[in-house]
């Protein structure tokens, strides 16, 4: 029996800061990688974009991914003040073939709060273009994500799908209420570490919450893979998580 | 019929069809750092079922930062009443060294085998607890010790060899202490739990896959979390087999020899 057809939210390659195994930093090795792994489609960021200027990384990883058929760039904001006009980059997005937009905090130090994101959230919620809220760092620590600030970002912004990335381990009842708050508001697999977090999330909050990940290269995509295989949810809900619910996202994305 | 291979098994999602032990496991349903959802003995093992765990040592929530002697009872209760499928450890709290004994001696009474060490959730340091009359009781009983962190590689591989009736567990997933666990026979290293890519690979690479057991952390953490990295990692099924049971077996079983 054919299993679920993955489709990975948190990929990057290229030369990140922090080394990664010689395979995963080329395109053709990550293609290679994700066959190995069973993962027929990915999201993709340059490490250039995750890591030091998104105006040179977006066009590396559009130009990476341009006619790769399993690739879908990932276009990397910043706050519009210094990355430029939203609604210029916006356009220069979709015209690059984006549909997912990423916001990095951490690596690029601002706020996601509306004083300092809310005008390019603003042109993001009127695409309905899903932004990942992705607080990824590469060395350890527990819930990295400020659950606050996210409750604000999805209440201001209810038709803007949000996803929040890398809440990892040692505390879930922040993400549990700030789930219950927000419709609009989603989680990343790469980081749900915790005891039966996919049954969980999905018997309380519904299998169109949960998007499959998996954060190569830094981490075994195995362990992703695992807890969609071995959750206890459905067959359709399963297929939802592990990529269903991200090309709903990108359908639904208004050009 | 072929058997699957391990790896064909766990991108099904089916249970493994191996003898699977789980040297790291916490019990007891509450736990004042996050919720625990599914947390009732049962259904935990219910799904260990579901994912093909045959065995899991388990240690309590209740001993890692609260009531120690609660959490004891706990454990002794679950092993009661699944006595074919956990084997409890006793948890100590390093902050009361006046307990350590009498407690370990009413654990043993009660059917535990080893005892959980985590000195970094009540802050204190294993190698300055001065453990030693604990060492010497798990070495006299043939306890099982695993700790959370054991500290310098040179502490570890001292009180293994002085007290080689225990069998030391590394609790956590480390490169870190190969040398001594492929030196010490009665040292052992745990995957708990191999994130990183290719993780599974480089411990395999380092250490002797005869001194490696598998260890997921549930009900903290998913227990695929660290399952599937074995199941998928670029070695042969031999291999998978000795980490994923038959090394813990031989353990909990006190045959401790390589051979």
């Amino acid at each position: 029996m054919a299993g679920p057809r993955f489709f990975d939210l948190t990929c990057s390659f290229g030369i990140h800061n922090r080394s990664v195994p010689e395979p995963l930093r080329t395109v053709e090795g990550l293609l290679g990688e994700m066959k190995r792994y069973g993962i027929g489609r990915a999201l993709i960021c340059h490490a250039v974009a995750m890591e030091h200027s998104p105006e040179l990384g977006n066009a590396m990883t559009a130009e990476a991914s341009k006619g790769v058929r399993n690739l879908s760039p990932c276009w990397v904001f910043l706050p519009s003040k210094v990355g430029g006009d939203p609604e210029r980059s916006v356009d220069r997005m979709l015209s690059s073939g984006s549909r997912v937009a990423k916001l990095l905090p951490q690596y690029y130090f601002f706020d996601i709060a509306e004083w300092c994101m809310g005008d390019t959230l603003d042109v993001l919620e009127e695409h309905r273009i899903p932004v990942v809220l992705d607080f990824f760092s590469p060395s350890f620590g527990d819930d990295l994500v400020p659950w606050a600030e996210v409750v604000e970002v999805c209440l201001a912004h209810r038709d803007l799908p949000v996803i929040a990335s890398e809440y990892r381990y040692r505390s879930n009842r922040r993400m549990y209420q700030a789930m219950s708050r927000c419709d609009n508001l989603m989680l990343d697999l790469s980081g749900l570490w915790l005891y039966r977090g996919v049954d969980s999330v999905c018997k309380e909050f519904g299998a169109d919450r949960l998007l499959f990940g998996t954060r190569l290269p830094y981490r075994d995509p195995s362990s992703a893979l695992g807890m969609v295989s071995y959750s206890t949810i459905s067959g359709k809900e399963k297929a939802m998580v592990a990529g269903g619910n991200l090309e709903r996202l990108i359908k639904g994305v208004r050009i | 019929m072929t058997k699957p291979s391990i790896k064909t098994a766990a991108m099904r999602g089916d249970p493994l069809d191996c003898l699977v032990i789980d040297a790291h496991t916490h019990l007891g349903g509450f736990f004042n750092y996050y919720h625990i959802p599914y947390g009732r003995d049962d259904e935990v093992v219910a799904h260990m079922d579901a994912i093909g765990i045959d065995q899991a040592c388990a240690f309590s929530f209740a001993g890692v930062n609260s009531d120690f002697r609660l959490g004891n009872d706990l454990i002794a209760a679950a092993v009661s009443r699944f006595p074919r499928r956990l084997h409890g450890f006793a948890t100590l709290n390093l902050n009361y060294p006046g307990t350590w004994l009498p407690e370990l001696e009413r654990c043993r009474g009660m059917g535990l085998v080893g005892v959980k060490i985590i000195g970094e959730y009540q802050f204190r340091k294993t190698e300055q607890a001065a453990l030693e009359p604990v060492y010497e009781y798990a070495s006299k009983h043939g306890m099982i010790m695993l700790n959370h962190y054991w500290g310098e590689p040179a502490y570890l591989k001292g009180i293994a060899l002085r007290n080689a009736g225990a069998c030391f567990v590394i609790g956590h997933y480390s490169l870190a202490y190969a040398e001594v666990v492929n030196e010490v026979e009665n040292v052992y290293q745990c995957t708990c739990v191999p994130l990183g890519y290719g993780s599974m690979e480089q411990m395999v690479e380092r250490i002797d896959a005869r001194k490696i057991v598998f260890g997921s952390d549930l009900t903290d953490l998913d227990p695929a979390l660290g399952l599937a990295p074995i199941a998928y990692a670029d070695m042969p099924d031999s291999k998978k087999r000795l980490i994923l049971g038959k090394n813990m077996l031989k353990v909990l079983t006190g045959r401790l020899r390589n051979t």
